[in-house]
C-alpha cells in the first residue's frame, strides 16, 4: 500500500494535529445533571408539590403528574445534549457511550411520559370522570391536541428504538422515524408553559424554562446540524481506492480543507457518499492510517449494502465526513509498552494507532483473522512494527478450527506476550473478540484502566 | 502526548458542583411559593395554667410580660381590654400559650386567656414576624384587631382584614389549635 499522494504539489504533507482535549470531568457532568435535577425537583417542591402529596387524591395525582412531567422533560433535554455530539463530551467519553446514554435517557423519558399521562388522567378524572378527562387532555384544553400528537410520536420513537423493533426496521425507516422526535418534543413544549402549573403561574420559572430550551435549540442547530451543513459544503473526494483483500478495500479521501482538520489514529468518522439515494447513509469508518493533510484512509469491508457501495466507490466521488470521533487514540498511552490486538477489519484502527507510536512503546500486534483471504495491511504492519522495535503475530483460522478454545485466555496471552502486565492493551474488533480480550487481559493482571477497546466501527 | 494520568485538583473537581448547587438553590428560593400559604404549627400547646391569685399578676396581659424581645415591644399590640366578656366572670381563668404558627413571613404565637367558665376572654400576641418594616406595619395594625375580633367572637371564626391575609391564616390556625385543645 502506498501512502496517499499529496493533492497539491505546493503544500507539504504533514500529519493532522490531535483534536483538543476536553476539559470536562466526570464531576462536571455529575454537577450539571445534579443541578438540573435539583432545580427541577426544587421548582416542583417550591410550588407546593410536596405538600400536595398528602392532600386529597386529586391534588396528589396532579402533583405527581407535574413531577413526572418535569423529569420527562429533563431526560429529554439531557438526551438532546448528547445528540449535539459536542466535542466537549465526545472527546471525553466517545460517541458510542454517548449513543448508549442517549438510548437510556430516551427510555427513561418514555417511562416518565407514560407515568405523566397516567397521573394527569387520574387527576382530571376525579371531578370529571375518565372519559371527560381524556377528552379534555387530548383536545379540549389549550395546546393539548398538539401535545397528544407529540407524545404519541415520542412513544413511537422510543418503541422503534427497542432492540426487538429496531431489528425489524430498515436503518432508513428507523432513522426517519427517529428524526420526528424533534417535532414530538417541540409539540409538547407549549402545554408545559400554558397548562403546567409550575410555569403558567410563575414568570421566573417560565423564563428559565424557555431560555433553557432556546439555548439547547441553538446549541443543537449549531453543533449537530451546522457542522453537518459545513461538512456538506466542503466534501472530500475519493482520491484512491486500493483492493486489499477479498471484499476489503482501502479508500483515501482528500480535500483542501483537511489542512485545518484535526484527527488522530484510532479515531473514526461518519462517512456518507454524496450520491443520489445514499447521502443519508452514515457509515462509521475507522481511520486505517495516520490522518494527514494529504488524505484520510479508511479500510472498508463489504459487509452490507451500504459498505459494499464503498468498497468499489468511483474515484472522484464526493464524500462527506463528520468527525472525528472516538477516544481510543494514542493519547491513552504515555511511555508504557503497548499491545495492539486487532480482529478482522478491526486491524484498520490498529494500523493507524500503531503508526503514531514510538520505538519506546515496543508495540506487539496480535492480528486475529478468520481466513487467509481476509488478511490486509500485513506488510504495512510489519514495516511499521519493525521501525518501532515491535513485531506482528497473526492468528488465522475459524474459531472452530483453532487448537485452543479461547485464543485470548490469560494463559495463552501471557505465553505470547510475557510482559503483558506492563503493557497498555488496545483492542479493536468484533464485540465477542473485544470481550474475550478484556476478560483474558484482566485475568492476566492488566489493570482495567490500561485496557482500551474501540468498538468495531467500519 | 498528553499525560492522562494527571489528576485534576480536588478544587477543580468540587467547584462546579458547589457553584451550580448555589446557583440552583438561589434560583429556587426566588421562585413564587404558593405552597407556603400553608401554615405549619410547631411546638406544643403550653400547659394550661390554673388560675390562682398568685399567678394573675404575672399573667396580667400587660405588654411587658408577654413580650419576648424588645423588638416586639409594641403598644399597638396591647391586649384587648380586660373587661369581662360574659358579664358574670372576670378574665382570670387558664392562660394557654399556643403553638408557633410558621407561615410565609415568619412565626406567630398567641397566648389566650379563658374565664373560669372556659370562655375565651383575652388574646395576646407572643411572637409575630417583625424582621422588616412591611411585616411590622401589617401586623401592628392587624393583629390587635384580630385579637379583639377573636374575643368578641369567642372563637377563631373571624373576618380577614385585607392586606393581612397571611397573618389571618396563621392567626386563626394558631388560635384554633388552642381552642381545639381545650376541654369541653
Amino acid at each position: 500500500m502506498t501512502r496517499p499522494t499529496p493533492t497539491s504539489s505546493e503544500s507539504q504533507v504533514h500529519p493532522l494535529l490531535a483534536p483538543r482535549e476536553s476539559w470536562v470531568l466526570d464531576t462536571d457532568v455529575g454537577a450539571i445533571i445534579g443541578a438540573l435535577t435539583l432545580v427541577v425537583v426544587g421548582l416542583w417542591s417550591r410550588h407546593g408539590g410536596v405538600t400536595a402529596l398528602g392532600d386529597s387524591a386529586a391534588k396528589t395525582y396532579t402533583s405527581l403528574a407535574q413531577l413526572t412531567g418535569l423529569l420527562c422533560s429533563e431526560a429529554g433535554l439531557l438526551g438532546l445534549i448528547l445528540v449535539t455530539r459536542t466535542p466537549l463530551v465526545e472527546r471525553r467519553y466517545g460517541l458510542d457511550r454517548m449513543f448508549n446514554w442517549h438510548r437510556l435517557l430516551g427510555e427513561a423519558m418514555a417511562i416518565f411520559l407514560a407515568l405523566h399521562i397516567a397521573f394527569s388522567i387520574a387527576a382530571w378524572a376525579i371531578p370529571n370522570g375518565a372519559v371527560n378527562a381524556i377528552k379534555s387532555l387530548t383536545g379540549k384544553e389549550p395546546y393539548m391536541a398538539l401535545t397528544t400528537v407529540g407524545s404519541v410520536i415520542i412513544l413511537i420513537v422510543t418503541l422503534s428504538s427497542l432492540k426487538w423493533f429496531r431489528n425489524k426496521l430498515s436503518y432508513e425507516m428507523w432513522y426517519f422515524v427517529h428524526l420526528t422526535a424533534y417535532f414530538g418534543l417541540a409539540a409538547s413544549f407549549s402545554h408545559q408553559i400554558v397548562l403546567g402549573t409550575d410555569f403558567a403561574d410563575d414568570a421566573l420559572a417560565r423564563g428559565f424554562w424557555v431560555v433553557l430550551h432556546l439555548a439547547l435549540v441553538v446549541w443543537l442547530i449549531w453543533s449537530r446540524w451546522g457542522r453537518f451543513l459545513i461538512a456538506i459544503a466542503r466534501p472530500l473526494r475519493v482520491s484512491a481506492v486500493t483492493h486489499e483483500a477479498e471484499g476489503i478495500s482501502s479508500v483515501v479521501l482528500s480535500g483542501a480543507h483537511l489542512r485545518k482538520a484535526k484527527a488522530q489514529g484510532g479515531q473514526f468518522y461518519l462517512v456518507r457518499q454524496l450520491v443520489k439515494g445514499r447521502w443519508w447513509q452514515a457509515n462509521p469508518f475507522s481511520l486505517s492510517a495516520q490522518p494527514t493533510t494529504a488524505g484520510l484512509r479508511f479500510t472498508v469491508k463489504a459487509r452490507g449494502e451500504s459498505s459494499n457501495a464503498f468498497t468499489n466507490i468511483a474515484l472522484g466521488t464526493r464524500v462527506i465526513v463528520e468527525g472525528p470521533y472516538g477516544v481510543c487514540t494514542p493519547d491513552v498511552v504515555n511511555s508504557e509498552k503497548v499491545l495492539l490486538i486487532g480482529g478482522g477489519i478491526g486491524i484498520g484502527p490498529i494500523t493507524s494507532f500503531l503508526e503514531q507510536l514510538a520505538p519506546k512503546h515496543e508495540p506487539i500486534i496480535l492480528y486475529r483473522v478468520s481466513s487467509e483471504q481476509e488478511i490486509s495491511h500485513v506488510k504495512e504492519l510489519e514495516t511499521l512494527a519493525t521501525a518501532r522495535n515491535g513485531k506482528v503475530q497473526t492468528l488465522v483460522g475459524h474459531r472452530a478450527a483453532l487448537k485452543v478454545a479461547d485464543p485470548f485466555s490469560a494463559e495463552i496471552l501471557l505465553k505470547a506476550v510475557p510482559d503483558l502486565v506492563q503493557r497498555v492493551v488496545i483492542v479493536a474488533g468484533p464485540e465477542s473478540m473485544v470481550k474475550a480480550v478484556q476478560r483474558g487481559t484482566r485475568a492476566a493482571g492488566v489493570p482495567v484502566e490500561n485496557i482500551h477497546a474501540e468498538r468495531a466501527w467500519w | 502526548m498528553v499525560d492522562v494520568s494527571q489528576k485534576p485538583s480536588l478544587g477543580r473537581q468540587i467547584f462546579p458542583a458547589v457553584a451550580l448547587t448555589v446557583v440552583g438553590v438561589g434560583f429556587i428560593s426566588q421562585l413564587d411559593n404558593p405552597g407556603s400559604d400553608v401554615v405549619a404549627l410547631e411546638g406544643v400547646i403550653g400547659t394550661a395554667v390554673p388560675s390562682t391569685s398568685a399567678t394573675t399578676s404575672t399573667l396580667a396581659p400587660s405588654p411587658a410580660t408577654s413580650v419576648v424581645s424588645p423588638n416586639e415591644v409594641s403598644t399597638t399590640l396591647a391586649p384587648s381590654p380586660m373587661t369581662p366578656v360574659d358579664g358574670a366572670s372576670t378574665c382570670d381563668g387558664d392562660v394557654v400559650t399556643g403553638p408557633t404558627a410558621v407561615f410565609k413571613w415568619g412565626d406567630l404565637q398567641l397566648q389566650a386567656t379563658f374565664t373560669k367558665k372556659n370562655v375565651l376572654c383575652n388574646v395576646t400576641v407572643v411572637k409575630y414576624p417583625n424582621d422588616d418594616d412591611k411585616s411590622l406595619d401589617i401586623n401592628q395594625s392587624a393583629l390587635p384587631m384580630y385579637n379583639q375580633e377573636a374575643v368578641k367572637a369567642g372563637s377563631a371564626q373571624i373576618a380577614v382584614i385585607s392586606g393581612a391575609t397571611d397573618s389571618w391564616r396563621a392567626y386563626t390556625a394558631g388560635l384554633q389549635a388552642i381552642l381545639d385543645a381545650r376541654p369541653e
